[in-house]
Formats: structure tokens, C-alpha cells, sequence
């Protein structure tokens, strides 16, 4: 490596370290933010905040395709009947529920002023500029060592803390969840810590993984599908732990991200695993040799498919299918650190 | 005849009717179970159990289990590692989960819980999306899920008519109901993902099967610069290893590119020339020539009291002796019942009984523990043994090339593009359903869709835009 690519190296490690430090400046911040919100909503709530946006998971589990079967066997009024005595079933549940969010709601005039929401752009404004120093980090790599980062267990961890943190993004852009930062930080600032201590050395690449195309789509489906997956279990935590918390936006809103979440996960997984099979299929004549790696990442997908199949089953909804997506991440993450459990063919990493 | 009916007669058309019926009840109920979503849930997470095992805990290798020497070999790891435990656990066939009955049971268990779920819905997805209910009654437009209305000062037919060629501007598919109410969806056959994914997964599965019961596979060992040899399962076809080149990064000791240059033939015609490297194999007609390894080989040549050649070819060093102090390789003359293991001297190592560029030749009757003979020979040399002559001829270095064909290969391939289809179908087109209606100078939306963030944003959008539809006398 010339004394430049060496230099370059070294600058793009300070940025790494600094994307580290905001990270954890942004998680104190989020803390803050949680705080105050918490001291807000102990303000008795003059004006409840739009009704009709609560949802009504906790109505009886009518799946879908109940629903259809009632529309197209039985009369209108019949269905407008079933519908009006679910629905009271919903409201009865809603009332509850808005009870309490009665508390946890900020009135509008409190949001304005509160330090709390200025607090939360500026943790915002921290992630954005983690990312955005993770990315150039990645690319400053990418460009010395001429390939993407699969070479080694630190390029993975830090392509994995991008992948969260765009994920993370996504999430909040689409559906205002700042909150998630409590979750999703933390697993980051770990990741990244590891990722400095394991050591920054640039890899030469063995000849299988040499297929740069293939390998750099396996691995960006992995990186993006496990961001996801980061996601939905900060959702499922926050989920089970929403009663502690007293969060502002409405429980099953969490139950929703960590479904979303988990709808991404799963194609981006699918598509991961498969060009997996194919990449081994060309380097090795074998699409699938039940190699740890490939085993573990398999039972991570089955997880997944588990927890999407829960959601249509009776009684599976909230919590218990929160705990399959928490089950799936910690899945993922032994998928992911498997190479120090696991021998096979993927502990060339090692 | 009569017109009475015998009565014994009318006695068993009547027990054989109650016999119908209930069979086609068990039937019937043995096809609930098949689609039963409970059941599908536990089916997934079981297999995940299973696998779950199967990455805690050590597997046998691929052959292992067929092979007594190897399967006892690997058990005595076993014991070292979880003592008594070892038997039971082999018992419960958990050192090769992926190949014991169990794992074939829950794999069986889901194809047919998938054919069922399957089977179950594709006729409630078509009634959805070729004739879905499309006249509700007015309760449903107080009641559903998603409800709306605004005002309008057209006359209700009018009202009805501009809503839907809004609808429509907005993509949506209309059926009318009547002249005051219709039916609006999106992505009404998005919803047909779920099957092809569920399909697909089952066409998976039989890739599996087919490559496993018709794929062919054999590691050709090629003396580099050597014979061209012939490829077990297709005796047309010829492989040569004209040169191989593995560059080891001097710094790090890791290998950067094993490339081979091969020729083959096809009845004798050379159809291809090239460098096969790890991730770029050579590929003709369905057979596929992979770079598989690498290594030093000693090149001999057996040949019986006529000088006819019993056997000629590289024979791989795969072993190194318990003492370090030779490499050893291994060949059959399966005619004569008989095993061959040739020693070289490991590099660096002097003994008294081999010289550097000599090989030991030891004979065993198949199976059998000790030599029944042993011979040394130097290079370009033979030596005797009864009526077979032992040659030398060189040491040589050869590269494995695994040559496969795999019909189940294609059908891996368009199982895998349906299943990702079928996913995107299922989660990027979401089925979404309005019920519209014109009544007492209000347009009233109703949906019973699934509660989804997006969704209800989309339904209040749509409700905010649609007061603009209407330059409606404010009161
Ligand atoms: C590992 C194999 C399987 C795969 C890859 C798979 C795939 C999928 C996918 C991608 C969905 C869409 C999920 C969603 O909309 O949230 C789904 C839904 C569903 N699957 Fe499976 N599935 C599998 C096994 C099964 C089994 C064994 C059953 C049998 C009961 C089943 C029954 C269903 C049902 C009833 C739905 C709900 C459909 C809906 O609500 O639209 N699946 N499956």
C-alpha cells in the first residue's frame, strides 16, 4: 500500500471514530428527549389529538381473509352488522386506551415550546452526520482497497451500522419514530465499537470471493435486510417495554414499524440467501452444503417467516409476536458474529 | 320389481350413504388441517427448531454417515465432546439433522401444508378480484374500519359519476354497483403473490430433489500438463489441464487467484480452450467444470505380465503419514480386489528407508489393515509384485476440476425468481379496497381493509381531496 492510500486510511479512520462519538452524543440526547417528554405528558392534556388515527389492533383478531369470506357470503347488512360489533369491540378497546394516552399525549401548545422537540432535530441532525461520515468512510475504502467491503469482519460491522442507520432513517421519515434511537443506537455504537477494536486492516481477497459483482449484491442485501431487521426488534422492544415508557405515539404504531420492518427484512433476506446459493453454486458447484453460515442464516429467514405468519394466526398478535422479531435480530446477530462459534467454509473470514 | 324398496337393501344404501358422509367429513377435515394457518405457524417454527440444532451442533460431513470408518472416526470426536450424551444424541439423529427422518417429516409436512394453504385460497382470491362484493349496505359507511364523507352539491348520480372518473385518474380499478354506488381497488392481483411465493417455495424443495437423485458429480484429478482424462458420467467428454497457477499474496500468505487453463473434447473435437478460475467455471451443455483444489500428485502406471496398462494416472497426495515423515495418496484396481497407498517422502525429512525420488508402493487386499506387499521404486522405474508391475513415472502437481451436471440447477433458478416475484407482489402491491356511495347529497367512502399507517393517510388524502371535487355551497 503506498504512503498515500496509508494516509488516506488513517483520515478515514478519524472519521469513523467520530461518526462513534456522535452516535453516542445522540443517544444521550434521545434520552433527553424521552425525559422531557415524559415530564410533559405529566401536564393534564387539554385537547386529545385526532381520534380517528388510533388503530384498532387490539380489535378481534378478524384476519383479512375473514373478512373477505364475510363480504362475499353473507348479506350487506349482515356485514355492516358484524363490522358495527367488531368495531365496538374496537372502540371499547380504543377508550382504554386512549385513557392513557390521554396522559402520554403533549397537548399541541407544550409541543411547540418543549426543549423536546428541538432536542429531537438535533439528534436527528447527529445521525444524519454519523451516516453520512460512516458513508465516506466506507467509500474512502472502497476506493484503496479497490473492492467492497466484504473482506473482513470489521468492513461487515461497519457496512451493518450503515445499514441501520439508513434503515433507522427511512423509518423515521416515514413514520415519525424517533424513538426507535433507543434501540437502534445503542446496538450501532456497540457495533461500531467492535468493528475499530477487531482492527482496520485492509484484505486482500481469497479467490471465491472474487465474484465482485455477485458478492457486493449478496452483501448489500445482507447489510440492508439486517437494517431492517434492526429496525423492527427497536420496534418489538419498544413494544413490550411501551407500558414502562410511556411513549407519545400509540403502542400499536410500534406493532406496525416492526411488521413493516419485518416486510422489508424478509424479501431483502430471500434475495441475499438465494444469491448466497448462487454464488457458492459458481465457486463451489454446490448451491447449499448446510454450512454453518448458510444454516444460520437460513434459521434467521425462518424466523422471519414465522413472525410474518404469527400475524395472520389468532392470538398471536403484540407480544408474542414481538418476541419472534426480537428472537429473529438476536438470529441475525449470531448469523452474523457465527464465524467466531461456527467453522465451514465462511470462516475464511476469520 | 316393486316400488317398495327391499328393506335390506335400503338398510345398506343407508349405511353406505352414513359411510360416505363421514368419509368425506374426515376428508374434508383432513384438508382443514392441511390449510390451518396454526398448524402452517408451528410447521415453520419447527423446521426452524430443527435447523436451530442443526447450527449448535457439529454436523457429520457430507458422506460421512454412509461411510462406517468416517461415521466411527467422528463419533469418538463426539464422546471426547459430550461423553455419554454422544449416543443418544446419534440416536436422535441430531449429528445429521439435515438427513434424518424428522427433518424429512417436517419438510413433507410443509409441502403439504403449503399445497393446502395454497389450494384453500387461490379460488377466494380470484372470487376477490373477478367479482368482489361491490354493493354494501349504508350501515357499512358508519361502521367500517376506514370511513369518510363529504358534501356535494350534485345530484347523486351526478356525484357518483365524478367520483369515479377521479378514482379512475388515481388508478384505481371501478366496478359499478349501481347508479349510486360502486367499487374501487388497486392492485387487486397483488394479493396472488402470496401463493406463487408459497409455490415457489415448494419448487424449491424439488430442485432439492431432483438435483439430489439425477445430478451427477465427479472430482477429476488432472496431472497438470499431463492426459487428458475421461469424465466418468459422460465418456465423450475429455478434460486437459494444459498449465495451473495458484499466486499466494507473499505478504499475508493468502491465496489471491487459482487459475486453471483446460481443454475439452467432445468425441475428440476440442469444443472449448480457457482458464477456469474459482468463480468462473467452464460451462458446456448442462455440465458444468469447476476449479475444485489443488496439489502434488505422483503420475504411475501399472501394468500386468503382458505389459497391458492396468492403470495410469495421477494419484493425489491427499495424506500426510501420522509421523510427518511421508505423503501419501491412494488408488484402486477394483478388478483385482486390491487398494494401492504410495508413499514419497515429506519434504526436508531423510529416513533410511525411502530416498528422496522414490516412491513405496504397500498392496492391500481390499479393506484389509496390513500390506500383503510392498515395493520401492525409483523414478522412471517398475517394480514386481506377483503379476502386476509397479511404475514410477513422475511427480507432478494436478488441479481438481469438479465436473457437474445438475438438471435440478435451472428449476433452482425459476423457483428463486418466483419467489422473489411472488414477495414483491405480495408486499409492494397491497391490495387496497374502497366502497364508494352517493346519498343525500354526500359522497361516503368506506374501506375494511387491514389498519395500516399508510393506508389511512392515503384514505384521509383521498377524503381531503375529494371535497375539491365538488364546488359544494358551503351552509
Ligand atoms: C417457508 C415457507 C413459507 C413461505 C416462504 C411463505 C411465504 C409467505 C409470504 C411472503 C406471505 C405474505 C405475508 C404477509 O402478507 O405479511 C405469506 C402469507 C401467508 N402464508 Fe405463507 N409461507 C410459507 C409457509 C406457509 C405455510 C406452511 C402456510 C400454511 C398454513 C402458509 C400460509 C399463509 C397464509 C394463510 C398467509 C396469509 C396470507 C394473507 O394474509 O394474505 N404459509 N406466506
Amino acid at each position: 500500500m503506498s504512503p498515500e492510500q496509508q494516509t488516506l486510511l488513517q483520515v478515514a479512520e478519524m472519521f469513523l471514530v467520530s461518526a462513534l462519538v456522535l452516535m453516542v452524543l445522540a443517544l444521550i440526547t434521545s434520552l433527553i428527549v424521552l425525559s422531557a417528554s415524559r415530564r410533559v405528558s405529566r401536564v393534564p392534556a387539554k385537547k386529545l389529538v385526532k381520534v380517528s388515527t388510533v388503530p384498532d389492533a387490539d380489535a378481534p383478531d378478524v384476519d383479512e381473509f375473514d373478512v373477505l369470506e364475510d363480504i362475499e357470503d353473507t348479506t350487506a347488512d349482515e356485514v355492516s352488522a358484524e363490522i358495527m360489533a367488531m368495531d365496538s369491540a374496537v372502540d371499547a378497546a380504543d377508550a382504554a386506551e386512549l385513557a392513557e394516552l390521554d396522559d402520554a399525549i403533549e397537548p399541541p401548545a407544550a409541543k411547540k415550546k418543549s426543549t423536546g422537540l428541538n432536542m429531537a432535530s438535533f439528534t436527528t441532525g447527529l445521525i444524519v452526520t454519523s451516516l453520512v461520515l460512516v458513508t465516506v468512510y466506507l467509500a474512502m475504502r472502497w476506493i484503496v482497497a479497490g473492492h467492497g467491503p466484504f473482506s473482513n469482519m470489521h468492513e461487515f460491522a461497519v457496512s451493518f451500522v450503515w445499514g441501520i442507520l439508513v434503515a433507522y432513517l427511512v423509518t423515521l421519515w416515514k413514520f415519525k419514530m424517533r424513538m426507535l434511537s433507543l434501540v437502534v443506537l445503542p446496538v450501532t455504537g456497540a457495533l461500531l465499537t467492535y468493528a475499530i477494536q477487531v482492527g482496520t486492516d485492509v484484505n486482500t481477497l481469497v479467490p471465491a470471493l472474487q465474484d465482485k459483482l455477485l458478492l457486493t449484491l449478496h452483501v448489500g442485501f445482507a447489510v440492508t435486510s439486517y437494517g431492517a431487521a434492526c429496525v423492527s426488534f427497536g420496534a418489538a422492544v419498544l413494544y413490550l417495554l411501551y407500558p414502562k415508557l410511556k411513549l407519545k405515539s400509540p403502542r400499536d404504531r410500534f406493532d406496525e414499524v416492526g411488521y413493516k420492518a419485518a416486510i422489508v427484512t424478509f424479501p431483502l433476506m430471500t434475495i441475499m440467501i438465494l444469491l448466497g446459493a448462487l454464488w457458492a453454486n459458481s465457486a463451489w458447484g454446490r448451491y447449499w452444503g448446510w454450512d454453518p453460515k448458510e444454516t444460520a442464516a437460513l434459521l434467521t429467514w425462518l424466523l422471519y417467516a414465522g413472525f410474518l405468519h404469527a400475524r395472520v394466526v389468532r392470538g398471536w398478535h403484540g407480544a408474542k409476536s414481538a418476541w419472534l422479531l426480537i428472537l429473529g435480530f438476536a438470529a441475525v446477530m449470531f448469523a452474523y458474529f457465527g464465524n467466531y462459534f461456527l467453522t465451514g467454509l465462511h470462516s475464511i473470514y476469520r | 320389481m316393486t316400488d317398495r324398496p327391499d328393506p335390506d337393501v335400503s338398510v345398506t344404501e343407508d349405511s353406505d350413504e352414513a359411510v360416505q358422509v363421514s368419509v368425506a367429513d374426515f376428508f374434508h377435515r383432513l384438508y382443514q388441517v392441511t390449510y390451518s394457518k396454526t398448524i402452517g405457524l408451528i410447521i415453520v417454527l419447527t423446521l426452524a427448531v430443527f435447523v436451530f440444532l442443526g447450527v449448535i451442533i457439529t454436523q457429520a460431513g457430507p458422506g460421512v454417515w454412509d461411510n462406517p470408518m468416517a461415521q466411527e472416526q467422528f463419533m469418538d470426536q463426539m464422546y471426547a465432546k459430550f461423553g455419554g450424551w454422544a449416543s443418544i444424541m446419534s440416536f436422535l439423529g441430531l449429528f445429521h439433522i439435515f438427513s434424518s427422518i424428522g427433518f424429512y417429516i417436517v419438510i413433507g409436512a410443509l409441502t403439504i401444508s403449503l399445497l393446502g394453504c395454497t389450494t384453500h385460497r387461490l379460488p377466494q382470491l380470484w372470487q376477490r378480484w373477478r367479482h368482489p362484493k361491490v354493493v354494501v349496505s349504508s350501515h357499512f359507511f358508519s361502521a367500517a374500519r376506514y370511513n369518510g364523507s363529504v358534501e356535494s352539491n350534485l345530484d347523486d348520480v351526478q356525484t357518483l359519476r365524478t367520483a369515479a372518473d377521479h378514482l379512475k385518474s388515481k388508478r384505481y380499478r371501478i366496478i359499478s354497483g349501481n347508479e349510486t354506488s360502486l367499487y374501487a381497488d388497486k392492485n387487486a392481483w397483488g394479493g396472488f403473490g402470496t401463493p406463487i411465493a408459497h409455490l415457489s417455495f415448494i419448487l424449491i424443495m424439488a430442485a432439492f430433489v431432483i438435483t439430489s437423485l439425477t445430478a451427477l458429480q465427479q472430482v477429476l484429478v488432472l496431472s497438470i500438463g499431463g492426459d487428458a482424462r475421461e469424465v466418468e458420467f459422460a465418456t465423450n467428454l475429455t478434460v486437459e489441464a494444459v498449465s495451473f497457477e495458484a499466486t499466494i499474496d507473499p505478504e499475508t500468505d493468502r491465496p489471491l487467484d487459482y487459475v486453471a487453463h483446460l481443454i475439452l473434447r467432445d468425441s475428440g473435437e476440442i469444443v472449448a480452450e480457457r482458464d477456469v478460475r474459482v468463480n468462473e467455471p467452464l460451462r458446456y451443455h448442462g455440465f458444468s467444470f469447476h476449479q475444485y483444489n489443488y496439489g502434488d500428485t505422483v503420475e504411475v502406471k501399472v501394468t500386468d505380465r503382458n505389459d497391458e496398462v492396468v492403470y495410469a494416472g495421477p494419484v493425489e497426495l491427499q495424506w500426510l503419514s501420522d509421523n510427518g515423515w511421508y505423503r501419501v495418496g491412494e488408488f484402486v484396481l477394483p478388478e483385482r480386489g486390491i487398494e494401492v497407498a504410495v508413499y514419497i517422502l515429506a519434504a526436508g525429512v531423510v529416513t533410511e528407508d525411502l530416498e528422496a525420488g522414490q516412491v513405496a508402493f504397500m498392496i492391500f487386499q481390499e479393506g484389509a489393515d496390513d500390506p500383503m506387499a510392498s515395493v520401492v521404486v525409483d523414478q522412471g522405474d517398475f517394480g514386481t509384485v506377483g503379476d502386476l508391475n509397479f511404475g514410477f513415472v513422475r511427480e507432478n502437481r494436478y488441479t481438481g476440476i469438479m465436473v457437474r451436471n445438475d438438471p435440478g440447477e435451472i428449476w433452482m433458478l425459476f423457483a428463486s425468481i418466483l419467489l422473489v416475484g411472488g414477495m414483491t407482489m405480495t408486499f409492494a402491491f397491497r391490495h387496497r379496497r374502497l366502497w364508494v356511495r352517493a346519498q343525500d347529497g354526500k359522497l361516503l367512502f368506506a374501506s375494511s381493509d387491514k389498519e395500516e399507517y399508510g393506508f389511512r393517510q392515503e384514505f384521509d388524502q383521498l377524503l381531503s381531496q375529494a371535497t375539491a371535487w365538488f364546488p359544494v355551497r358551503r351552509k
